[in-house]
């Protein structure tokens, strides 16, 4: 192991550790100071300002009243403080006290944290339904294991299966949609939590569960057996994939209940969910499978990720235990792909569309010369030229579009298939910039120079903008695919991810190009008269 | 506004969860991000970053205490940003986050292949973790997860520094013969 994976590793540590170390409530006195730039350069939105500076306002107040060591009251400082005192110090206490004093007095049940509306308990006893009305509340699947309880409540059921019902292109015919769709625990102590959106399927009104989903026994119990004492694994089959005719599950740890409790003592969250790899996988996201662990229970089933046809199992495991193991029959396909290696996305499967819209992916610029391609590629579309996100807000990026990922493809006509991140100057680690004049037709170019009796192609993509003078910038790699080194690590479209795109300063005389615009100037600069461009090579 | 409603906005995908993500823990956040990258400007990308991961991971992820979420979110930005930094710069970290002593902790081979080995990896780093007295457990996360340097620990706990130095070399120890007993190569 390096220094790099044991710190990532100690990133994954548990998030009560985390919590009680930077001990939020009793106030952090480590103060980072920093120096705001000469030029304040980076314009938050006009919310989070506003925001910022009440924050800052009241945490002085705040600190300056109780905190051991009080921030500098140019509060210009992060500190290891946080919110949960700020935000009750907007509120004066003296205005308090009479609220205090009354309910002091009163000896009804604690206030509730937070009011749900309906209690779970008045439809655990329905049992199985055969003729379910719209507007009922009931209980579809339980299990029990050592004293914990569960139930899989649908709430307000708002629509049954067999009638039509379509929504975003997405079919709803085979559903249940409810209002809320909710995962009922009672645990051997007698506490109660309840676990909601429990299916990945909702809109704003209702959420929706496919009628399959409760064939057999829908909702498990497990129990783990490792170190650290026993775990006890909540299996729910959420969704089903029509397509390959597969249940698909979600698995939770339920040894966390929180102490926030609703009008009837149960608590508002307390399920850690695990995730299962190829669900609600975008862009570079990874999501790892919980894929071990002793079960100690009855009943092996194989739920099937339809996206990617992975295997989940849950089968017998010699003598005690069953093992939830993921098989990805991908790896027969092709040989060098291995579970780290996951794009998510096929770039031959994505649109072409030179402006996509917010939350879509596809092919944006591209080129061709001599059967060698090239695309350029964005994935999950965060925002377009001219819109303020609400998170990518500063003036900086208004002018550019962000995406979760912004890549080059490229392939030749003997198959071979590169695909590598474009490195523009402003990617961050979950998002790639790229300036509004970078993206046109024609972006992207391929060309072949000649020097010495040597040619090479060259592929062009522009990717930065000389703010000053208006000049575009642009990176050159090589095209010459028998150069990259297709034994690098491939991905499960059988892509070579792993080795990069190799830089090319062009030289020489142009010979061939995909869109002709290009000239090399007496200077040996390379000059696009369409756009009127000297072009700079962007290191 | 509590935890269980910005969630609740985060999972009715509603925009103003990152306006009240940023105000209830953005200091937290920022404090994490600013001791790693030791930058302003840095740190306000990095914030930026852990709100699009927040939002992109709740839903499905309901974590237990989103500050926790929240700053490990964060810690882990930071960390990507400094070693990208790092390696375009060569060299360019600083004392705090050196880490020089891990030199003789780890092995700098085999790495943690599988997901599942790392998962099993983290649940026994765990284990130990809440096994250790409570100040050790303190210096120990706050050095290995906080980034925080041996000086700021050692003025935090009023501890002076070789003190700090020594009872992190022990726990280190422990630790690893803790994970060589369950199996792993640290």
């Amino acid at each position: 192991m390096t220094k790099n994976e044991f710190l990532d590793v100690m990133g994954e540590i548990d998030g009560k550790l985390i919590e009680s170390t930077l001990d939020i409530s009793r106030m952090e006195t480590v103060e980072i100071p920093y120096e705001r730039p000469p030029v304040f350069r980076y314009i938050f939105g006009a919310a989070a300002c506003v925001v910022a500076v009440f924050v800052t306002a009241l945490a002085v107040r705040h600190f300056n009243g109780i905190a051991t060591q009080p921030l500098d009251s140019t509060s210009e400082n992060y500190s290891f403080s946080e919110s949960e005192s700020v935000s009750t110090t907007g509120s004066d206490s003296s205005d308090d006290s009479d609220i205090s004093d009354s309910s002091s007095e009163s000896t009804e049940a604690p206030e509730p944290d937070f009011i749900r509306g309906w209690d779970p308990e008045d439809y655990l006893s329905n049992g199985l339904h055969e003729n379910i009305a719209l507007g009922e509340s009931l209980t579809l699947s339980t299990a029990e294991l050592d004293g914990i309880k569960v139930a899989l409540i649908l709430h307000d059921i708002t629509k049954l299966p067999g009638e039509e019902y379509s929504e975003n292109g997405l079919d709803y015919t085979n559903y249940y949609g409810a209002k809320d769709i909710v995962l009922y625990i009672i645990d051997d102590k007698g506490r109660k939590c309840l676990q909601e959106y429990v299916t990945p399927l909702r809109n704003d009104g209702m959420q929706f569960i496919h009628q399959n989903c409760f064939i057999g026994e829908s909702t498990r119990l497990f129990k783990t057996e490792s170190d650290d004492g026993e775990h006890y694994v909540l299996m729910q089959i959420a969704d089903y994939s029509e397509e390959n005719d597969a249940p698909i599950a979600t698995f939770y740890d339920v040894n966390m209940v929180s102490d926030r409790l609703d009008e009837n003592g149960i608590s508002g969250y307390g399920l850690i969910e695990y995730y299962i790899r190829g669900t609600g996988r975008v862009g570079g996201w990874r999501f790892g499978y919980q894929a071990s662990g002793d079960f100690c229970h009855s009943g092996g089933t194989t739920f099937t990720d339809p996206v990617y046809n992975y295997n989940i199992s849950i089968c017998p495991n010699t003598d005690k235990a069953y093992v939830i193991s993921a098989d990805i029959p991908l790896q027969d396909k092709n040989a060098d792909f291995s579970e780290l290696n996951i794009t998510g996305w096929d770039p031959d499967t994505l649109p072409f569309n030179t402006y996509p819209e917010v939350g879509e992916s596809a092919v944006v610029s591209r080129a061709e010369l001599d059967g060698l391609q090239a695309e350029l590629i964005m994935i999950n579309v965060i925002k377009r030229p001219g819109e303020r996100h609400y998170i990518y807000s500063q003036d900086d990026y208004l002018d550019m579009w962000v995406a979760d990922d912004i890549c080059l493809y490229i392939k030749d006509d003997n198959g071979r298939r590169i695909l590598s991140h474009l490195n523009t100057p402003l990617t961050t680690g979950f998002a790639k910039f790229m300036p509004e004049e970078c993206l046109f037709v024609g972006s992207t170019k391929i060309f072949s120079v000649e020097r010495d009796g040597v040619s090479d192609y060259v592929i062009m993509q522009y990717c930065t903008i000389d703010e000053d003078s208006g000049t575009l910038n642009a990176a050159f790699v090589s095209g010459d695919t028998e150069l990259y080194d297709l034994t690098a690590p491939k991905d499960e479209n059988g892509i070579t991810i792993g080795g990069g795109l190799l830089p090319l300063t062009p030289r020489g005389t142009i010979t061939s190009s995909s869109d002709g615009s290009l000239v090399i100037l007496e200077d040996g600069s390379l000059y696009d008269r369409e756009k009127n461009n000297t072009i700079i090579f962007c290191e | 506004m509590e935890d269980e409603e910005i969630i609740a906005l985060l999972e009715g995908r509603s925009e103003s969860a990152i306006a009240e993500l940023s105000k209830k823990y953005g200091r937290l956040c920022g404090s994490v991000a600013q001791k790693i990258l030791g930058d302003f400007a840095e740190t306000e990308q990095c914030l930026n970053d852990t709100y699009y991961q927040v939002w992109n991971s709740i839903p499905p992820a309901r974590p237990s205490s989103l500050s926790a979420f929240a700053a490990a979110v964060t810690r882990n930005i930071a960390l990507m940003q400094l070693r990208r930094r790092q390696a375009e710069k060569r060299g360019g970290g600083d004392g705090a986050l050196s880490f020089d002593e891990l030199d003789e902790y780890v092995s700098g081979g085999r790495s943690v292949e599988s997901e599942a080995e790392r998962k099993e990896l983290v649940k026994a780093i765990n284990g130990f973790l809440y096994k250790l007295p409570e100040l050790k457990r303190q210096l120990f996360i706050r050095r290995y997860w906080g980034c925080c340097g041996i000086r700021e620990l050692a003025e935090r706990f009023g501890m002076s520094e070789s003190n700090v130095t020594v009872t992190l070399t022990r726990v280190r120890k422990k630790l690893k013969e803790y994970l060589k007993r369950r199996g792993f190569e640290v």
